[in-house]
């Protein structure tokens, strides 16, 4: 008999203990939406890190990972990362690498951080065979057309100056991939937010779907706002 | 910044009192040459019992590698048969360990071993006071020989402090804690995916696997637990390291249902940045900066002490020069990795024409030999050479072709030496 109770009373016990181990566990399954900033140095960073603080990441874009909202925030206030040694000159600021979105007049190279070494060729191509051969442009900007560049497709790009040469490589995104940033994007638009926190939005929605290149663009659009 | 340097100079002042140890125990310059020749046992001096115990000491320690590090705990050491007969064929870990300095440089921006002889530079004070005492050897011969030369056979043998100087800017003093602590101060400053994010597990365990085989190939034990970090930044093909032996990959090396060519020239980045931190080029740089900083100070002092002849275009020529030195050190650094890189490969791929295959492929991911122009002031006009030097361009990467040619030529050696 005793045993029989205590046994049952075990039961009773281990049940209670799973109970409290599932509600614990579907409370710590719940997005944390605590936003964890870094410290800017400038009175206006930290303006900013305020306002941004001020709106709820979970509600203002469901769906959002708040540590996107924290990653992007931290690259904000680090402009280039220094020091290290590396295989290769990195390629140039404005120049698409990794997953890019094309825009409606298509993808820019912006060459202005170069073109004072004095651009003699970009070449781009797919499986080595050459798509575009761009030879001493007259200016910094470089638009390839939208028709020309087909989906979920991989470029490889050669950039030669008088002074250096660069290589790197984008790929197009997939049309199924721009569905659900696209969702993220209009829900963003209808929140009432500061154009400097909306941006920061944008560019963490791009982060959260790694187009890291348009996330980039957005970064170096806010950095001079709080630059000393 | 001052204070990150200044436990830095310890090792120093320890190096500086073997020296003068060294100097104190040895009664003339070519016994010195005999004791520290080459491998051999250094002798120990009648007139400094003491010493001569401390320097056999460390001899045997060099000897037996492994043995004087190794745990209690250990099964093994580098120096038991077993281990022996893991390693590789040829390999030698005497030349991991002590370092026989050919040549030094007034200033510490040079490379020593552009071949990449030594996989491995040694670490810590400790390890290079015995490669420090073939130096001291070395340079007392050499002023000894200088003085013959010079018809003044009695000449004075070189003091403590040149030797010091040498030694400062011929080998790596600072300490390896210091330099696994910037390495980490640099992480937090850079934009990686974390190895908890889903995004980026496949891209790790790849990334993991591809740095355990080149890991797996180098001489035991490693001074360095290597760790990978895959940054967010994709598209460029390449990665970085930092001191202390952490690697930044872009997570495109390691994508996959990558052609085997591509996981080939994978495996090159990745040695060539493992061999950035074995040789410790970044913490080359900063004692170079530091070391060379002072000879900078004492040259522009002497340029200015002689009323007569300064000159605007003199101390500009002279930081110039200076400038040049730094952008051409960090280029043979690369050089140099890329050596390192080629002859890690050279263990994995034993045979010499599957190792040209493999590098005719990396080298066609490298990209086409493209010849750019040289660094320096466009001419000897003052605003030329102003722009130069105010242009904050201090790194700079060979260009392909200078790549191609080096990795060539080592090929031409690779297949020498077979």
């Amino acid at each position: 008999m005793y045993p029989f109770i205590y046994v049952n009373r075990m039961a009773i016990v281990m049940v209670f203990a799973a109970l409290c181990c599932g509600l614990a566990q579907a409370q710590s399954g719940k997005q944390d939406c605590t936003l964890r900033l870094k410290s800017a140095s400038t009175a206006t960073g930290q303006q900013l890190a305020q306002d941004l603080i001020k709106a709820n990441p979970c509600t203002t874009v469901p769906g959002l990972d708040v540590k996107s909202l924290s990653s992007v925030w931290s690259a904000l206030l680090t402009s280039s990362s220094t020091g290290g040694k590396r295989f290769d000159t990195p390629p140039p600021a404005g120049t698409p690498t990794g997953k890019v979105l094309l825009g409606a007049q298509g993808l820019v190279f912006d060459l202005q951080s170069v073109f004072g070494d004095g651009v003699t060729q970009l070449q781009i191509s797919v499986d080595d065979v050459p798509v575009f051969n761009i030879v001493n442009p007259k200016g910094p900007l470089l638009t390839l057309p939208a028709a020309r560049l087909k989906p979920e497709t991989v470029y490889d790009w050669v950039l030669i100056t008088r002074k250096n040469s660069y290589k790197a490589s984008f790929r197009t995104a997939a049309p199924g991939e721009l569905a659900d940033l696209q969702h993220q994007l209009d829900v963003l638009a209808t929140a009432t937010l500061s154009p400097s926190v909306r941006l920061l939005y944008t560019a963490a929605i791009y982060d959260d779907a790694e187009f890291y290149f348009a996330r980039d663009q957005i970064l170096a659009q806010l950095r001079p706002q709080i630059a000393p | 910044m001052t204070m990150l340097f200044k436990p830095a100079w310890k090792p120093l002042l320890v190096a500086a009192v073997c020296l003068f140890l060294t100097n104190a125990g040895h009664a003339g310059h070519s016994s010195v040459a005999q004791e520290f020749d080459g491998a051999s046992a250094p002798a120990v001096p009648s007139s400094g019992p003491d010493l001569g115990t401390t320097f056999k000491g460390l001899f045997d320690r060099f000897r037996s590698p492994g043995a004087a590090d190794a745990k209690p705990d250990d099964k093994g050491t580098a120096a038991a048969p077993a281990d022996k007969a893991s390693a590789p064929a040829g390999f030698n870990p005497m030349a991991f360990r002590l370092v026989d300095i050919e040549s030094w440089s007034q200033t510490s921006n040079v490379v020593l071993d552009p071949e990449c002889k030594t996989l491995v530079q040694p670490f810590g004070i400790t390890d290079n006071v015995a490669s420090l005492g073939m130096l001291a050897a070395k340079l007392k011969v050499k002023s000894f020989v200088d003085g013959l030369n010079n018809g003044n056979a009695h000449a004075k043998p070189m003091q403590v402090i040149e030797i010091l100087r040498y030694a400062a800017k011929s080998m790596n003093w600072l300490p390896m804690s210091l330099e696994v602590r910037i390495g980490e101060s640099m992480l937090a400053n850079e934009d990686i995916l974390e190895r908890d994010d889903p995004k980026a597990f496949e891209d790790y365990k790849r990334g993991d696997k591809l740095l355990e085989d080149i890991v797996k190939d180098l001489p035991q034990p490693l001074p360095y637990e290597f760790q990978l970090k895959i940054r967010k930044d994709a598209g460029s093909n390449t990665a970085k390291s930092l001191p202390g032996g952490i690697i930044l990959a872009d997570r495109y090396l390691f994508q996959k249902g990558k052609k085997e060519s591509n996981l080939d020239y994978a495996y090159f980045v990745m040695a060539h940045e493992i061999s950035h931190v074995l040789q410790r080029h970044q913490t080359r740089e900063y004692q170079a900066r530091l070391v060379d900083a002072v000879d900078s100070i004492e040259g522009l002092m002497k340029l200015t002490d002689n009323k007569t002849q300064i000159t605007p275009g003199a101390l500009l020529g002279y930081s110039t020069a200076l400038k040049k030195l730094f952008v051409n050190f960090t280029e043979q650094q690369e050089l140099q990795a890329d050596s390192c890189a080629m002859q890690m490969m050279a263990k994995h791929y034993p045979s010499h024409k599957q190792l040209a295959a493999k590098l005719a492929m990396i080298e066609k991911s490298m990209g086409k030999p493209e010849q750019t122009e040289t660094d320096g002031p466009k001419s000897a006009q003052l605003l030329d050479t102003l722009k130069y030097l105010g242009d904050g361009v201090m790194e700079r990467h060979p260009n392909t072709v200078q790549r191609h040619n080096n990795l060539k030529m080592l090929l031409t050696l690779n297949l020498a030496q077979k």
